[in-house]
């Protein structure tokens, strides 16, 4: 089975959503800003419900910002 | 740094100081008088689980005035996700202990040898709870 990692491009939406702070964006979705740094960075997965809400944050459906990739 | 991390690592500070303080002071007393008064062992128990009781206490009283301006009372989902990879942990730890305190020494040991053990051994259970927890909230975890 191939080694395939979840993905993101919060930190890309975020430049494009007018620069959205980390801060800003843990609390619309009721997440510290530390661990919006850890799902963006990779190093942690969020719920299927928290990454529903990231995307809904930012008006995308949830595959233009969360990818199951090699 | 978030005060969940702070107290994390306060904790386990203050259980290694607290724990180490409590063992060298009966170790001291032991060796100073042959047989120490049940009151002398309670009183030194006492002020090292006072000890901890007062950063216990501390910690509410920090959550109940606002944690410093960060959201203190709920955690989020990876905060509960890493407490409890963090309980498993001490749960085991916990459990190696209570194996050697309720099987092992019985058999060698008795009183309050096997009182110190077992309070060794939850010491040592919330020393790596904490700590951690402290670890994940500074590396972080991959999951």
């Amino acid at each position: 089975m191939s080694e395939k990692r979840l993905t993101n491009n919060i930190r890309t939406l975020r430049f494009m959503a007018g620069e959205m702070t980390q801060a800003d964006l843990g609390q619309r979705v009721g997440l510290t800003r530390q661990t919006i740094a850890a799902v963006e960075a990779g190093k942690y997965s969020p719920t299927l419900e928290t990454a529903f809400r990231i995307a809904e944050v930012f008006g995308k459906p949830l595959d233009e910002v969360f990818r199951w990739e090699s | 740094m978030l005060p969940r991390e702070r107290f994390a690592w306060i904790w386990t500070a203050a259980l290694i100081v607290v724990g180490a303080a409590y063992f060298i002071a009966v170790g001291v007393q032991q060796q100073a008088h042959a047989e120490l008064s049940f009151l002398t062992r309670i009183a030194t128990l006492a002020a090292a689980l006072g000890s901890l009781g007062v950063i216990a206490g501390g910690e509410r009283l920090y959550a109940r005035l606002g944690g410093g301006g960060h959201r203190y009372e709920a955690p989020d989902e990876r905060e509960r996700f890493m407490d409890a990879r963090s309980s498993t942990f001490a749960y085991y730890v916990l459990m190696a202990g209570m194996l050697v305190v309720g099987f092992v020494m019985p058999f060698k040991h008795s009183g309050w040898d096997i009182v110190h053990g077992a309070l060794l051994a939850v010491i040592a259970a919330e020393v790596v709870h904490h700590g951690s927890l402290a670890l994940a909230y500074r590396r972080g975890w991959r999951v």
